[in-house]
This record gives structure tokens, C-alpha cells and sequence, in this order.
């Protein structure tokens, strides 16, 4: 009677995910034009290996590590050169679903559906011989109970984030849940309400987020910091509260059908996105980010996250920043027609980004039932939206390119709406709530790279929607990318502006 | 011996009455029959879609040579023959090839004068050549001139091979390709098809567009304000532009340059740069060349031209290369000693060798558009190493040109700057700080470059016959042209015809058609010519065309040729009209009912309980057995729905070359069970079902690549759920031939079996919801619940992993074998195994130990069997009724213990004792 009525939850929650005729969406049809700033170098794979990559690591000596959904730990060589032509070698094999993968002291730290591991060489063969379990206490019981790690912080410590049992249950211990793994194997809480991670990782100031998937209780993807004793939005996870006092008491259930912005205010936990990615428009299935730390190599985004989307097989960016103790910021798209499903992505030591995954389960744009590719930046600047901040009377726009004063000091040339989603319990959410703030005034710095916006109607909890079609650069060169979507919790005070948008 | 065996065999035969051919030809036992008896058979129990599948099939290769609608192939068009056919005959031509052979479709045996003997199909002999099909793979066509043979023969065996229907696996399978060849010719639906297999034969282009596309070539327009009245659009394409020249210093060899600049058309023969120096006295023209040179090198001084030299083997690659992937679509072909083939509308190469070094070149064949951004030069999506390949074979050269070296002399720069200025050199290739002279407007056609005097204007080596077209055409008012002509136009000025067909236009040239190969051979001429491009806007999405043709998707794996690209803002208008010129409006279709239902019989019919779609085409990306025919999971994407419907009930209508076959000859389904039969029906649930793209069913009949996981001398891992294990299943299988899994969630010996490791599918494919399942064969599951326990202590065995146990991970000895670590209570165990032949063929499982206690406090326990009945049957050997003995090897107590209705076998750990082993041999 268990088998079966395991077997019959396990078809009951997997049946609905296979919806054939999922959209994936229109494309933003800017792929052209991106290809003059950033190139996609396919890097070839031998015929005889499927490489599904799930996670990148650049080793000390200049080779690709790269973990894969088959359970590998492969070392390329020759990945980063202009005219890769790879060779892998195969480190280690057998493992579980390589979602998260650093090299620090001589050893890899891992972390598998199962566990996180420590691997070594010790007999300095090449392949790896000692696997070491630094952490298994959550529950696995699932296929769809997917594990991601980060790469260690600070202190050495690796932030797991653990996919729910399925979409709306909590089966086993700590699924939903947040943990920090020490170097000695200590297992800590961190947080709990995840639904579906996809990535792992910290923010451009150093902070850990993690990218979270549209479902129950979200009304699309988004980026949300992981703090000490948060509460991610789904509740069904709060039954393992019970197990460890280190997140305090069991926050207060949230009301389904009501508004992020809202709850907030009743549940003190709650930790709300810090960007949303509007469903479709910036991806479906956003997943593994890195923070540009190229010191320009990769073009004029340094400091900015770069975060991949499985479904879509496209490439954005992201920027965060701190106001009155909440983190919000805002996304762009940054580049399309990648060849299968992004899982990871990492920079290397050339500047270049190194993206990977698979298409393999769900539905993807990208053809390739698996591939690894690269943007090179091409060291054309393109015109863009380099980065949206909030003000205490409006937005500061940032740009790539000297805009064109008299376009850009026009207040019609900026569109903005807003919008915001149904916080619940059923499957993802419409777009509600729409309202059309007003630009009154557009202030263009002498140097034509900073617009500041005064903006009548701004609605805190909502998302605003940037579109900059008229936007012209000095050179009369439109937009590459025409919109953004900065998400707004809160509004900075007018004399704390300076001090708020922490670097 | 042999003769006892073989009539022992026919007695068998006999027995069996069986119509199974496995010891007799299948020739010969269809030969034995009435051929009545087959026709009416065929009738009755044939099945048509399983005979369109073989008939395309490699094996047999029917297509390759009955390609339907050409007049060219080997054999004659089986569709086109419904009068001379009856069923009869169609059976005698299959068992009997050469008994009949069709007027025209004779073997002629060619013996050439170089002593070469060609087995052909003559298609036409004229005055001096006779041309030619070869009866054999790859059934190329050849031209031949009558003077170089020697001898021509009629040979009384037919093309088609004695004893094909022994390609066959059965009787049935005949019936089934009979009754596809009767549905193909009753057919009569069909127009025939008069435009035959798609050659350059058919109109030209009209001399007024022909005099613009001449125009655009020689870039008259960059002098003469007349022509240069064009919008973007009047001609279909932006116009031509000389290649830049900032970087032709790194690019071009010095030397070359010079003697290029002083004359242009003897250095390249066939250049569209016109002699430009004769407009100086002749002694004055090197200096000239030399000054001109000294400043184009000056712009680009930080990297000198330097050459490299030819690698053998790369410029062997690079050959191959040239010939295979459309270069001598415009081009001329190579004979083996390198030299241009004398063949016709081909653009010059010139001597690029001394023009180009292998690195200069290389970078150009990467990117084209950089250095000539009109697309007359496209890209062909070379990777870097085949742009390198090719470099080697076109500019290498074994003997290495030394470049003498070129020191700028900014003097001779400066004065060859204003020479390039004077010149108008910069009204062509425009240069950056070089402005181009003013427009000369045209007063009349007796002086200047039409005519036949020189003077202050350059010289073009142009025929008589050009020199006047270009005259009329500069005369005559441009007219407004409509999106037809555009198209012709700009698919002339890009040379698109040099491929495509386009309503009579272009196509391949006989002389060309050797070089357009096909990596499968099952898909006949569709597989290796580009397409005919005659209503593509209302073919394909504008969205698709537009991938294609700026964002470089295709989706012919098998073509060898490839599109090239030829830049974006080249193909706008172009693109626009093709939309606008083959629109035709679209049809409206019903609302669907039940979608749903609808698209599951779609997925029916795509399968092979249905019409067998999968056993040609691609099914996301990945290939059929038979052929690699387009992806089906890229129609919808590709097509509109009015040319799909249109191509599903008459494939050759619309796409001569292919070998579709119909599936609704006449109008009638193929399969009459589904849907009743009903064609409308059944191509709305198809393309319903296709509608889904790449999320579209997996339809029946698919055949995917096993997956199998094997060890070799090593062991081989992989961790994920087993049959009856949890989602912590370490599985290993070990080089002697054992397997076992381990449970890192319970920390037990789980489950073992013998022979092959593992199929992984069920946790590799789709979203890995799956399981590992075992390949070998006995296999045995162990008892649930960690192996080690505290008496004290009940576990509920389904729950999961119970308080206390801490999974350390595992080390990998020198063949990789795990030993496993785990401590409970303060007990550390390491536990590991190995497989251990014992004599030939058997092979047993041996388990070792150890348990160090630490600070244990209580004396543990653990279990080595747990089942319904155990057996003690000498002093440490242990059977159950499983059929699974152990062997405990051990100075510890142990006891068999009952519990419950099981039977545990269990060693008493000592919390005292430091450390303990236990070996443990498994046999079943």
C-alpha cells in the first residue's frame, strides 16, 4: 500500500509538469544585433560524451572543471582559448546530479542531489579517489528534490538550497529549507520557504541570493537574499521548524491570494524578491548567476550579476542594492539564442562567460540536448540601460553610452508602468495591479551617461517597467535592449539617497 | 556433409510451409510463385506505408534511382508510368530486372580515351557531348565529349541488380513494396511534373535586370549620379562596395598590390576593378602602383603581411572542403593538380597564392562581411580550423614565396594618397579621410568607359556585348519595379541561382552538380540540391526565412553544401519580398473540437502504429533509422499550414526532388482505420500534433540509443535510485563480474546481481524520474533497514535513515572499488567489497568489515540476512531460501535469531573490543 500510494503521488505530481503545450514565449528578437557585441563561441564536445553540465569551476592552473547532471567532475583544457579545441579528462564519475562545485585547498567541495561532498586526488593520479560526506541529514525522497550549492563564502561555509519534494509539498526534513554546510561538516539552518531554486551564489555586494522559480507562492522568478531565519514565501516547509531552534520561532502562515507587498507587513519573516523576472519577458526558468568580476574584459557591466534562464536559453543581467534594509534592484536582457538550457555559468580567466546546461526534461528554446558555449565580448560597447537605482523622488538611470541630451531629457521619452503579482498557493500568477507612473522631469548629466528621473505615481511592492524605445546615444543609436524592470519594496528617503545604494 | 544439411534444410522448408525465407533466396522462393497469385496478395495483404518506408531505405535504394518528376534519374519515374504498367509488370520488373528493359533506360558501357570505362544511363547526346547518369553510387552525372569516346555499348543486363528483392527481410515485406508501387501509379491525381530535376535550363533573365546586375557588379553607380538614384530598394539589394581597405596592408601582399593596381584584370583575370592607371602614361603607372601601395600599407602598419608555410595534410582537408561545402558554387572547381576547371559564369579566384598568406587569408574566410560588407563574398559558416584548412589549400604553397621586405615610405604614402584621391579610387572603396570625387554625370555613351577610347576614366575589360547591355540599361528610365523583379535581381547579385531554383530561374548547373553531395544518400536529390525557392514566402514562416537567412538555422544536416550568410542588413528588402510577392492568402481552418484528442491521433499517425513518419525523419534531433530527413519537430516552426496541407496530399508537386512518398494517393488515406480514413482529418491531427514543436509526444516507434553502463578492469559507479533502494543507491559493478548497490540512506548492502553493471536511462533521460536498472541477471534484494543497529533501539525499516547514523563517504582502491564509511554509537565501519572468480565461469561477492569502536558504550549488532528462512548447513555457512549462501568468516559470536516470521543471521559487536573484522562471502 506505501509503494503504491508513493507511486501514485509521485505520477499525480509529475504529470502536470508535462504539459506539452507549455509557451515558451516570443523572442525578444534582438539576437542580431547582440552578436555584434557579444559572440557565441560553441566549444565542441566529442561525439562519444554527453557533457550536461550543472556547474563550472575555473581551477588554479587555468583548466575548466565542470560538474554534470550525469554525475562527472570532467577537467577541460583548451575551453578558453579563441579556437577552443578541447580535450576532457574525466576526474571523477559516478555522483549524483553536480549542482554546485568549488575547488579551494586541494579539494573539490560538491554538492549533489544527496550530499555535499569534499573530493580529493590523494595519490595524485588525476582522478579523484577520496569522497569524503561532509553533509547529508535533509531528506531525499524525490527525483525533483534538486540540491544547489554555492561556492564556499567567506568562511568556507557551502549554502545549500533545497528544491521542495515537489511543487507543493515539504515531505521530507529540511526540503524548502536553506542550509549552510561548514567546512568541518556542520550542518546550520539558514532559511526556509524556498520552492524551486535553480542557482546559488552572492550578489555583486558580496550577500548570498538565490534564484528562485515561478510556482505556488511566486508569482514569477526572482532573485531573493538569503538571510538568517527568512522565511522565502512558500509555507508548506514550516513543519521542520521543529527540528532546529537556530530560525526562531515558526513564522505566521501567510494569507494566500493576497499581495507580497501586504504580507510582508504581517509576516515579519518574510523575506520578499529583491528582483522579479517577469514571467516570459525575462526568462521562465531563471538559474545559475555569477557576479562580473572581470574588471571590464567582459564590457562595460562590471560588478552586475549574470544569470542564465533553462527554458528560454537566453542570458540577462542583473543589479541589486540595499534601501532601508531591503534588497530590491532590477533586470535586463542581455543575450538570446544560446543553444540548449542554461544551469550554469561562470567567467573566466580570459573575461569571457562560460555557460553550459542541458534541455533535456522540460521544455527549452535551445535545440541542443546539451551544449557548452561561451560570449566573448566582441569590444564594441553597445548602447544599453547599464543599471536602474532608486531615489527618493524617482529613478537614476545609468547608460553605457553618452545618450542624447535633448532625447534623453525629454520625460516622454521614458515609459514606465508598473505591476505586481498575486501572492498564493496556486501555480504562478497573472500580472495585476497595473498602474502608469509619470516622468515629470528627466535631469541628463554632463557627461550623458546618468539620467535622473522625478517620478510622480511610483508604487512601492511593484515592479516598474522601463521602455526606452525613443532613447537615442549621442551617436543616434537606439537601445540594444529597450526595457528593464526594476522591482521597488521601498522607497529611499530623500536626505539618506547618497548613502542608501550601498557599493 | 553440406549436401545432407542443405536438402535436410529444404525438408524443414517444406514442413514448416512456412513463407518465411531463411534458407532459400527470397528471390527464389517469389520466383517459384504464380505471379497472380503475388499481385492479388499484394492487393489484399500489403501495406502501403510500411512499402513507401522501404522503398526509400537504404538496403534497397529504390529512391535513389526512381526519383519521382525527374527525367534524369537512373530509372524511369514509377508515378509517370501508370499506362505501360500493370501490377503484373511491376512484380516482373522486381524478380526479373533484366527481362524487360524500358526504352531509354538502357546501360550504355562508355570506354573514354584515357582508357576510363563509365557504366551510364545516356539522358541526351547532342552534337559533341553526350550526357549521362551513373548507374552507381553516388549516381553522379557526367558530360562527356563525344570525341573522347572510344566505344559505346548497350548492355543487356539491366541498372537494376538481379537480385535486390533479397534485400528484403520477408515475403510480407515484398507484398508491401508491390502495393506501394500500385498506390504510386494509380495515383493519377498527379500533374505531371515538366520542369524536370531543376537545372539551369530554363529561362534567363531579362536583359534589362541582367543590364542592372551588370551594372551593380562593375559599381558604376559609385561615379555616375544617373545610376546612383536608387533607394536601397529599387534593386532588391544594397549596392555593391569595394572591399575595405584599412587593414588590405596585413591582408594582401605588398608586391601583389602593386602589380594588381598597374593591371588589374591580367593579375586577376575576371576582376570587376577596373584598369584604373591607364588613364596615366604608361611609364609613370608602376611608380604610381608603388605609391598607392606604400599608402594603403600605411594605414594598417602594426601588422606586416607575413606568409607561412602549406601543410599537407590541412590543405588536403581544405580541398575537400572547397568542393563540398558550396565554394564552387561560384567558383570554379579544382582539378587534383589545383588548377580552375574551365567552368562556366565562374568567378575568379586569381593567384591567391601570391595574393594571400595562409593567416591573412584565414581571417578573411572567417568573416567575409568584414572586408566586403555587401555579401557578394558570403559567409560560410567556416569554423576557424576549417577557414585555416581551406587557407592552406587556396593560399599555401609548398615552396614558400619569400615577400621581400615592405618598409613603409611615408613620402611615396603621402603621394599615394593623392593619387588614390585623384584617382576616384575612393569613390569604390571608400576610405576614411579619403573623400571620393564628385558624381560625373553621363552625356553620352561615344566617350568615356563604354567606349573604346581611353582618357581621363578607367578601362574595363568587358566584352562588346556587356559594353552595350550596360548602355541600354543606363538609357532606358529604371522602372519602378515590382517585388517579382526585385526578388530576380537581388537573388542574381547575390548569385543565389547559383543554388536555388526560383520559378525557372537558376538551379545548379549540370557542371556544378557533382559537387553538391549529400551525407545520406536514402534521401535522393532532395538530400544534396537546395531547394527550389518558387513560392518560399508562402512556404515558410517569414519568421524561419529570416533565421535562415540572417541568423544561419538549417535544418539539412545531410546537405553538404551550406547556406551561407550573407548579412542582415543585405537581406531586408529581399526578405520583405519574398513576403510581399509570395503571399497568397491564407485559408481559414475550423476551430478544433477537442485539441487535445486531436493531437494524440496527430501522435498516432507520426508513429508507426500509424503512418510511420518516425521511420524517416528526425524526431528531435535525433535521426531515423532509415534516413535523416527533416526534423519534425521543426515544421511548425517552418511551414504554413496551407503549403503543408498542400504538401502532405502530393509531395511532388511541390517539392520535385523528394522521397515523400504519398500517404493519400488520389485523395484516399494510406491507413483507413484512423480517422475513417478521412485525409482532411488526418492532416489536422498531424499538424496539430506538430504544432507543439519540440514539446510535441514522442510518438511510437522511436528508437533511442540503449544506454549501458559497464565496468571494464575498473569498477564503475553511479549514484542515484535503485529498484527498491531509495534515491542514496551507490551502485557499483565490479570488473569480476558482480554488481551490487549500496544504501547510503540506510547503510546496507542492498542489492547485488551478476554480469552486466547497469541501463541508466530512467535517471539520464528526460527529467530523471526514473531508475538505474540493472542489466545482469540474479538478481537478489536485501532486507530494508540499516544492517547495524542497537538492540535497544527498533527502526521502522521504511522510514528512512533512523537517529545516530552518520554517512562519511567512501575511498576508491587502485580499480576503483569504494570502501565505504559510516559510524553509529561511536562505531566506525568501514565495509568493502570485491568480486572474486572462482573457477571459469562462477563468481562470488566478498564483503570485508571492520568495526572500531571509539567510544561505544553498548554492544551493538549486525545483521547479515534477514529472510523467511535460514539455514546453517556447515560450521560458518549459511543458506536461505533464496538460493543465497554465505560464508562468515569471523572470531566474533554470531546467532541466528528469529524475529517475528523472519530469520536474522546477526554477529554480537563487543563494545570493548577496539577493533573487530568480519568477512562474508556471497554465493547465489
Amino acid at each position: 500500500m506505501f509503494k503504491w500510494s508513493f507511486l501514485l503521488s509521485a505520477l499525480l505530481f509529475a504529470m502536470p509538469r508535462q504539459v506539452w503545450s507549455q509557451t515558451l514565449g516570443e523572442y525578444w528578437g534582438t539576437a542580431e544585433q547582440e552578436s555584434k557585441y557579444y559572440k557565441i563561441v560553441d566549444i565542441p564536445i566529442p561525439e562519444t560524451m554527453a557533457i550536461e553540465a550543472g556547474s563550472f569551476e575555473v581551477m588554479p592552473d587555468g583548466q575548466l572543471a565542470i560538474g554534470t547532471r550525469r554525475g562527472d567532475i570532467l577537467l577541460a583544457t583548451g575551453v578558453f582559448e579563441e579556437h577552443p579545441e578541447p580535450i576532457f579528462r574525466r576526474y571523477a564519475s559516478g555522483l549524483d546530479e553536480l549542482l554546485g562545485l568549488a575547488y579551494r585547498d586541494d579539494a573539490f567541495w560538491v554538492t549533489q542531489q544527496t550530499e555535499v561532498s569534499r573530493i580529493r586526488d590523494l595519490d595524485g593520479d588525476g582522478r579523484a579517489d577520496d569522497f569524503q560526506t561532509l553533509s547529508d541529514v535533509w531528506g531525499f525522497n524525490h527525483y525533483h528534490e534538486f540540491a544547489f550549492g554555492s561556492k564556499p563564502d567567506s568562511e568556507g561555509n557551502i549554502w545549500v538550497a533545497l528544491c521542495l519534494s515537489e511543487s507543493y509539498r515539504s515531505k521530507v526534513p529540511f526540503r524548502g529549507w536553506c542550509l549552510k554546510v561548514t567546512p568541518e561538516g556542520e550542518t546550520l539552518p539558514v532559511a526556509s520557504g524556498i520552492r524551486s531554486p535553480c542557482g546559488i551564489g552572492p550578489n555583486e555586494h558580496g550577500v548570498m541570493f538565490y534564484a528562485e522559480s515561478q510556482g505556488p507562492w511566486n508569482g514569477s522568478c526572482s532573485l531573493k537574499v538569503l538571510e538568517q531565519g527568512g522565511f522565502m514565501g512558500h509555507p508548506v516547509s514550516f513543519n521542520w521548524y521543529d527540528l532546529t531552534e537556530l530560525l526562531g520561532p515558526k513564522p505566521v502562515e501567510p494569507e494566500s491570494g493576497s499581495r507580497l507587498a501586504l504580507q510582508r507587513e504581517k509576516v515579519e519573516q518574510l523575506v520578499p524578491y529583491a528582483v522579479v523576472f517577469p514571467y516570459i519577458r525575462m526568462g521562465r526558468s531563471i538559474s545559475g548567476f555569477r557576479v562580473d568580476r572581470t574588471e571590464g574584459k567582459f564590457g562595460p557591466f562590471e560588478d552586475q550579476i549574470f544569470i542564465g534562464d533553462f527554458s528560454l536559453s537566453v542570458v540577462m543581467r542583473a543589479t541589486t542594492e540595499k534601501v532601508n534594509g531591503v534588497w530590491q534592484g532590477a533586470c535586463y536582457p542581455f543575450r538570446e539564442g544560446l543553444a540548449t538550457g542554461l544551469l550554469a555559468c561562470e567567467f573566466t580567466p580570459q573575461g569571457d562567460l562560460f555557460l553550459g546546461g542541458t534541455n533535456r526534461g522540460w521544455p527549452v528554446r535551445g535545440p541542443k540536448a546539451y551544449a557548452l558555449q561561451r560570449l566573448d565580448w566582441t569590444g564594441v560597447t553597445p548602447f544599453e540601460i547599464k543599471k536602474i537605482t532608486a531615489a527618493s523622488d524617482g529613478f537614476d538611470l545609468e547608460f553605457t553610452l553618452p545618450v542624447d541630451s535633448k532625447i534623453a531629457s525629454q520625460p516622454d521619452t521614458y515609459h514606465l508602468g508598473t505591476f505586481t503579482h498575486v501572492y498564493q498557493q496556486g501555480y504562478g500568477s497573472p500580472e495585476v495591479d497595473q498602474t502608469n507612473p509619470r516622468v515629470s522631469r528627466a535631469i541628463v548629466s554632463k557627461d550623458g551617461m546618468h539620467v535622473h528621473l522625478e517620478v510622480e505615481g511610483r508604487v512601492k511592492g511593484h515592479v516598474h517597467e522601463f521602455d526606452l524605445r525613443g532613447m537615442r546615444s549621442r551617436e543616434g543609436e537606439p537601445l540594444l535592449h529597450i526595457h528593464a524592470f526594476y522591482t521597488l519594496n521601498e522607497i529611499p528617503e530623500p536626505n539618506a539617497n547618497a548613502t542608501s545604494n550601498s557599493r | 556433409m553440406e549436401l545432407r544439411l542443405s536438402t535436410l534444410l529444404i525438408f524443414w522448408f517444406c514442413w514448416l510451409g512456412s513463407q518465411e525465407a531463411s534458407a532459400q533466396e527470397l528471390s527464389e522462393q517469389l520466383q517459384q510463385e504464380s505471379v497472380e497469385k503475388l499481385v492479388s496478395d499484394a492487393r489484399a495483404q500489403g501495406d502501403a506505408v510500411q512499402g513507401a518506408i522501404l522503398f526509400a531505405q537504404k538496403e534497397l535504394g529504390c529512391a535513389n534511382c526512381h526519383a519521382r518528376g525527374s527525367g534524369e534519374a537512373v530509372g524511369p519515374d514509377l508515378s509517370q508510368r501508370s499506362e505501360e504498367m500493370a501490377d503484373r509488370d511491376l512484380i516482373e520488373a522486381l524478380l526479373y530486372p533484366s527481362r524487360k528493359i524500358l526504352k531509354g533506360y538502357e546501360t550504355s558501357l562508355v570506354q573514354t580515351d584515357d582508357g576510363e570505362t563509365v557504366s551510364l544511363r545516356v539522358i541526351r547526346k547532342g552534337d559533341e557531348i553526350l550526357l549521362g547518369r551513373e548507374i552507381t553510387a553516388p549516381y553522379r552525372l557526367r558530360q562527356l565529349r563525344l570525341e573522347t569516346i572510344e566505344d559505346i555499348r548497350l548492355s543487356p543486363v539491366s541498372s537494376m541488380p538481379d537480385n535486390l528483392v533479397d534485400q528484403l527481410n520477408s515475403r510480407q515485406e515484398f507484398l508491401d513494396l508491390v502495393r506501394y508501387l500500385i498506390e504510386m501509379k494509380e495515383d493519377r491525381s498527379r500533374v505531371p511534373d515538366p520542369s524536370g530535376g531543376g537545372y539551369a535550363e530554363g529561362r534567363n533573365l531579362q536583359p534589362h535586370l541582367a543590364g542592372l546586375v551588370l551594372l551593380d557588379e562593375l559599381n558604376c553607380r559609385a561615379c555616375h549620379e544617373r545610376a546612383v538614384s536608387h533607394d536601397g530598394d529599387v534593386y532588391g539589394v544594397p549596392p555593391r562596395q569595394a572591399p575595405r581597405l584599412d587593414e588590405v596592408g596585413s591582408r594582401v601582399d605588398p608586391e601583389y598590390l602593386i602589380r594588381f593596381i598597374m593591371d588589374p584584370s591580367s593579375t586577376e583575370p575576371g576582376t570587376s576593378m577596373p584598369h584604373m592607371l591607364n588613364q596615366i602614361s604608361p611609364e609613370a603607372r608602376r611608380p604610381v602602383a608603388e605609391e598607392i601601395t606604400h599608402f594603403l600599407v600605411s594605414m594598417d602598419s602594426q601588422s606586416p603581411f607575413t606568409r607561412e608555410t602549406r601543410e599537407v595534410d590541412r590543405a588536403k582537408r581544405g580541398e575537400a572542403l572547397f568542393h563540398e561545402v558550396g565554394c564552387v558554387a561560384c567558383h570554379a572547381p579544382r582539378s587534383s593538380d589545383g588548377k580552375e576547371m574551365e567552368v562556366s559564369a565562374s568567378v575568379s579566384l586569381g593567384g591567391l597564392q601570391e595574393k594571400y598568406s595562409i593567416q591573412s587569408l584565414t581571417r578573411f574566410l572567417e568573416d567575409p562581411l568584414q572586408v566586403r560588407p555587401d555579401g557578394r563574398m558570403p559567409n560560410m559558416k567556416l569554423d576557424h580550423f576549417e577557414a585555416e584548412d581551406l587557407a592552406h589549400y587556396l593560399a599555401g604553397s609548398l615552396d614558400l614565396i619569400t615577400s621581400t621586405d615592405f618598409v613603409v615610405d611615408m613620402s611615396k604614402a603621402a603621394k599615394g594618397r593623392s593619387h588614390f584621391q585623384e584617382l576616384g579610387c575612393s569613390n569604390c572603396h571608400s576610405t576614411v579621410g579619403v573623400p571620393p570625387l564628385d558624381a560625373v554625370s553621363i552625356s553620352s555613351y561615344s566617350s568615356g568607359c563604354l567606349s573604346q577610347e581611353s582618357g581621363r576614366w578607367p578601362r574595363y575589360d568587358i566584352t562588346r556585348d556587356e559594353k552595350s547591355l550596360l548602355a541600354e540599361t543606363l538609357s532606358e528610365e529604371t522602372p519602378k519595379f515590382d517585388s517579382r523583379s526585385k526578388i530576380e535581381l537581388a537573388m542574381a547579385t547575390l548569385n543565389c541561382y547559383a543554388c536555388h531554383p526560383r520559378e525557372g530561374l537558376g538551379g545548379v548547373s549540370l557542371e556544378r552538380d557533382p559537387f553538391f553531395q549529400t551525407a545520406d544518400f536514402n534521401l535522393g536529390p532532395q538530400g544534396r540540391l537546395p531547394p527550389d525557392l518558387t513560392g518560399v514566402g508562402d512556404k515558410l514562416n517569414a519568421k524561419w526565412i529570416r533565421q535562415v537567412l540572417v541568423s544561419g538555422r538549417s535544418i539539412r544536416p545531410y546537405m553538404k553544401t551550406r547556406m551561407p550568410q550573407y548579412g542582415a542588413s543585405n537581406l531586408e528588402s529581399l526578405l520583405s519580398n519574398l513576403v510581399e510577392c509570395d503571399d497568397r492568402p491564407a485559408r481559414s481552418y475550423p476551430e478544433l473540437s477537442d485539441r487535445r484528442e486531436t493531437r494524440k491521433t496527430g501522435q498516432q499517425l507520426v508513429g508507426n502504429q500509424g503512418l510511420n513518419c518516425i521511420a524517416c525523419h528526425t524526431y528531435q534531433l535525433n535521426p531515423s533509422e532509415t534516413m535523416s530527413a527533416v526534423d519534425l519537430t521543426e515544421m511548425h516552426e517552418r511551414l504554413q499550414r496551407d503549403w503543408f496541407e498542400a504538401y502532405m496530399r502530393d509531395p511532388q508537386s511541390l517539392s520535385p526532388n523528394t522521397v515523400m512518398p504519398s500517404f493519400w494517393p488520389g485523395g484516399r488515406s494510406i491507413r483507413s482505420e484512423i480517422l475513417e480514413g478521412n485525409a482532411d482529418r488526418q492532416i489536422e491531427a498531424i499538424w496539430t500534433y506538430l504544432a507543439d514543436g519540440r514539446q510535441a509526444g514522442t510518438p511510437r516507434g522511436l528508437k533511442r540509443e540503449p544506454i549501458e553502463l559497464l565496468a571494464t578492469d575498473e569498477a564503475v559507479m553511479l549514484r542515484r535510485a535503485y529498484p527498491g533502494v531509495g534515491k542514496r543507491g551507490i551502485g557499483i559493478g565490479y570488473p569480476a563480474g558482480v554488481n551490487i548497490v549500496f544504501d547510503a540512506e540506510q547503510l546496507r548492502l542492498a542489492m547485488f546481481w551478476k554480469g552486466k553493471f547497469a541501463d541508466p536511462s530512467g535517471v539520464w533521460r528526460s527529467q530523471g524520474h526514473g531508475q538505474v536498472r540493472p542489466l545482469g541477471q540474479k538478481v537478489l534484494q536485501l532486507s530494508k533497514g540499516p544492517e547495524l543497529f542497537d538492540p535497544q533501539q527498533p527502526w521502522n525499516p521504511e522510514s528512512g535513515r533512523p537517529l545516530g547514523y552518520r554517512f562519511q563517504g567512501y575511498r576508491l582502491d587502485e580499480k576503483r572499488r569504494p570502501e565505504f564509511r559510516y559510524t553509529y554509537q561511536g562505531m566506525r565501519v568501514t565495509d568493502f567489497f570485491k568480486g572474486v572468480r572462482s573457477g571459469e565461469t562462477e563468481v562470488t561477492l566478498k564483503r570485508s568489515l571492520t568495526f572500531e569502536s571509539q567510544d561505544a558504550e553498548k554492544p551493538l549488532v549486525f545483521r547479515l540476512l534477514r529472510s523467511r528462512k535460514v539455514e546453517q548447513f556447515s560450521e560458518n555457512r549459511f543458506e536461505t531460501d533464496e538460493g543465497l549462501t554465505i560464508e562468515l568468516r569471523t572470531d566474533e559470536k554470531w546467532e541466528l535469531v528469529e524475529v517475528g516470521d523472519q530469520m536474522e543471521l546477526q554477529v554480537q559487536l563487543v563494545a570493548s573490543k577496539p577493533k573487530v573484522n568480519v568477512e562474508v562471502l556471497y554465493t547465489w
